[in-house]
C-alpha cells in the first residue's frame, strides 16, 4: 500500500477529511477488502482513544496542597531578569586584547644600552669603544659580517661573545679620540694611545657624561691595523666580523642657536652617516 | 480588560496577588490533570505532575508571553515534566506496575450490558492503554492532546512549540506507531 495512500485512510479513520475527499475514498476501499479491514480497525482504534478521555479518575489536588507547594519554594514569582544579552563578547574581547597586547610587545625596539656616568662641570662627551680585530680573527668570522652602529650594540655584543678575540683578557694598543665640549659646543679633539686590558663586555661600553642625552660627543676607542690614524679619524676601526669597513662616526650635539632644538653634527666620518 | 481572564489573573499575580494564581489553578487544574493522567498510568503520578507544574508556572510567570493562551503554555511545562516522569518511571521495577495494574482489572466495571461485550471492550482498551504507555513520550504526548483531549492543531503546534504542518506530521506517526504496538496486541496484522 503507498504511504500517501495509508495517510490518507488514517485521515479517514480520524474524520480529518473534508466530506468529498472522505466519500470518494470510501468508495475506494469498499473495493479493496483487507484495506477496508485496517480501516476498521483504525476507527475502532480511535473510538477506544476517544473512551480513554472517560476513564479519568478524580484527583484530589487542592489549593491548600498547591499552597504548601509554593511555599516551599518561595511564595513570590522570580523576578524579571533582564539582559543584553552580550555576555557572550567577553571571550573574543580578552582574545583581541592579549593578540594585541603580544604584537605590541614583540614590536617594541630593543633599546641600546647606555651608561651614564653624571660628572661635574660642563663638559660633556660620549665614549664609545671598538675593539680592533686582528685580521685573522675577521677572516675567522666572516659570517659575523655587519659593522657595529650606535644601534648595535646590544648585537654586536652577541656576536662578539663567539669570538676568541674576547676568549680572554689581553692587553691591546688603543687610540682614544675625544671631542672635548664646552657650553654645548666642541671646542677640539684629544686623541691617546694607551694600552690596556680589554674585555668585550668594557669595549662595548657608551659613556655620556656631564648629563644624559644631551650635548652627545662621541669618543671612540680603538686600534688601526697599520697603526695610528693621523688625522684621529676612524678609518683603521674596524667592527667585529668586518673585512676593513670602518663604522666609527663622531657627532657633535649642539642647540639650535634660533630655536633651542637640539641638533647634531657630524665631525668625522668613514662610510657611514649619522645625522640627527 | 476583563478582571477574570487569563490574562488579568495572570498580570495581577505577577504583581503579588496570589489569589488570582489560585483561580488560575482552580480554573484549569482538571484540565492540566487529565492530561497528565493520561501521560502516566497512576494517579498520583499525575497529581504530582499538576502540583509541580503549577508551582512552576507560578515561579515563572515572568517569562509567560501573553500572545500565547495560558493553557498552551501550562500544558507545554506539563509536558515537559510528563516526558521528565516518564524517564524515571523507566526505574520502576515491572512487577510493581502489573500488581498495581491487575488490582484495577478486577475491580473495573463493565460498561456495556452484555458481559461479552464488556470482556472484548476490556481487552481492547486495556491493550491500547498499554500500547500507548509503551510509546516514546513525543508520540505519546501528541496522542492525547489531539486524540484523546481532542485539542486542535494549532493549539497543539503551540504546546509542541512547532508549526501546524510539523504538528499535523508528528500526530500521523503517533497514530502509526500506536497502531503498529496495538495490532500485535489484539492479534491483528496487517
Amino acid at each position: 500500500m503507498e504511504r500517501n495512500y495509508e495517510d490518507k485512510l488514517m485521515e479517514l479513520a480520524f474524520g480529518e477529511l473534508n466530506p468529498e475527499e472522505a466519500a470518494r475514498l470510501d468508495a475506494r476501499v469498499e473495493a479493496e477488502p483487507l484495506v477496508a479491514r485496517d480501516l476498521a480497525f483504525t476507527r475502532l482504534m480511535r473510538e477506544d482513544l476517544l473512551s480513554l478521555a472517560d476513564d479519568v479518575p478524580p484527583d484530589q489536588l487542592s489549593k491548600e496542597r498547591l499552597r504548601q507547594a509554593i511555599l516551599a519554594n518561595g511564595l513570590h514569582p522570580a523576578p524579571l531578569r533582564r539582559s543584553l544579552g552580550l555576555g557572550w563578547l567577553w571571550a573574543p574581547t580578552a582574545a583581541f586584547a592579549a593578540a594585541f597586547v603580544f604584537v605590541f610587545l614583540r614590536n617594541q625596539p630593543a633599546e641600546p644600552i647606555v651608561v651614564a656616568d653624571e660628572r661635574a662641570g660642563s663638559e660633556r662627551s660620549l665614549e664609545i669603544r671598538t675593539p680592533i680585530v686582528p685580521p685573522s680573527t675577521v677572516a675567522a668570522n666572516d659570517d659575523a659580517a655587519a659593522p657595529i652602529g650606535i644601534e648595535d650594540f646590544q648585537s654586536g655584543a652577541a656576536a662578539l661573545r663567539g669570538m676568541n678575540l674576547w676568549s680572554s683578557p689581553q692587553t691591546s694598543p688603543v687610540t682614544t679620540t675625544t671631542v672635548v665640549e664646552q657650553s654645548g659646543r666642541a671646542i677640539g679633539l684629544e686623541e691617546s694611545v694607551s694600552k690596556v686590558p680589554s674585555s668585550p663586555l668594557d669595549d662595548m661600553r657608551t659613556v655620556v657624561r656631564g648629563g644624559p642625552a644631551m650635548g652627545v660627543v662621541t669618543e671612540a676607542v680603538g686600534e688601526r691595523p697599520g697603526g695610528l690614524d693621523p688625522e684621529g679619524t676612524s678609518a683603521g676601526l674596524m667592527a667585529p666580523g668586518s673585512s676593513g669597513d670602518s663604522t666609527i662616526v663622531l657627532i657633535h650635539a649642539d642647540r639650535s642657536g634660533t630655536t633651542g632644538a637640539q641638533t647634531a653634527k657630524e665631525l668625522e666620518k668613514e662610510n657611514v652617516l649619522v645625522g640627527g | 480588560m476583563e478582571l477574570d481572564t487569563d490574562a488579568a489573573l495572570v498580570k495581577r499575580a505577577r504583581e503579588g496577588d496570589y489569589g488570582a494564581f489560585e483561580q488560575l489553578f482552580e480554573r484549569y487544574r482538571v484540565l492540566v490533570y487529565r492530561f497528565a493522567y493520561q501521560m502516566t498510568p497512576r494517579r498520583d503520578d499525575a497529581e504530582d505532575i499538576v502540583q509541580e507544574a503549577f508551582v512552576r508556572a507560578y515561579q515563572n510567570l515572568h517569562k509567560y508571553r501573553d500572545e500565547a493562551k495560558f493553557t498552551t503554555w501550562l500544558l507545554r511545562i506539563v509536558t515537559n515534566l510528563c516526558t521528565d516522569q516518564a524517564r524515571m518511571a523507566h526505574r520502576r521495577t515491572a512487577l510493581e506496575q502489573q500488581e498495581a495494574a491487575g488490582a484495577l482489572d478486577w475491580m473495573t466495571i463493565g460498561e456495556q450490558e452484555d458481559p461479552v461485550q464488556n470482556l472484548e471492550s476490556d481487552r481492547r482498551r486495556d491493550a491500547l492503554r498499554k500500547a500507548l504507555n509503551a510509546l516514546p513520550t513525543h508520540h505519546r504526548s501528541v496522542i492525547v492532546l489531539r486524540d484523546i483531549e481532542e485539542k486542535d492543531y494549532t493549539e497543539i503546534a503551540g504546546i509542541l512549540g512547532c508549526s501546524i504542518g510539523g504538528a499535523k506530521l508528528r500526530v500521523l506517526r503517533a497514530r502509526r506507531a500506536l497502531r503498529d504496538r496495538i495490532a500485535p496486541l489484539l492479534g491483528e496484522e496487517k
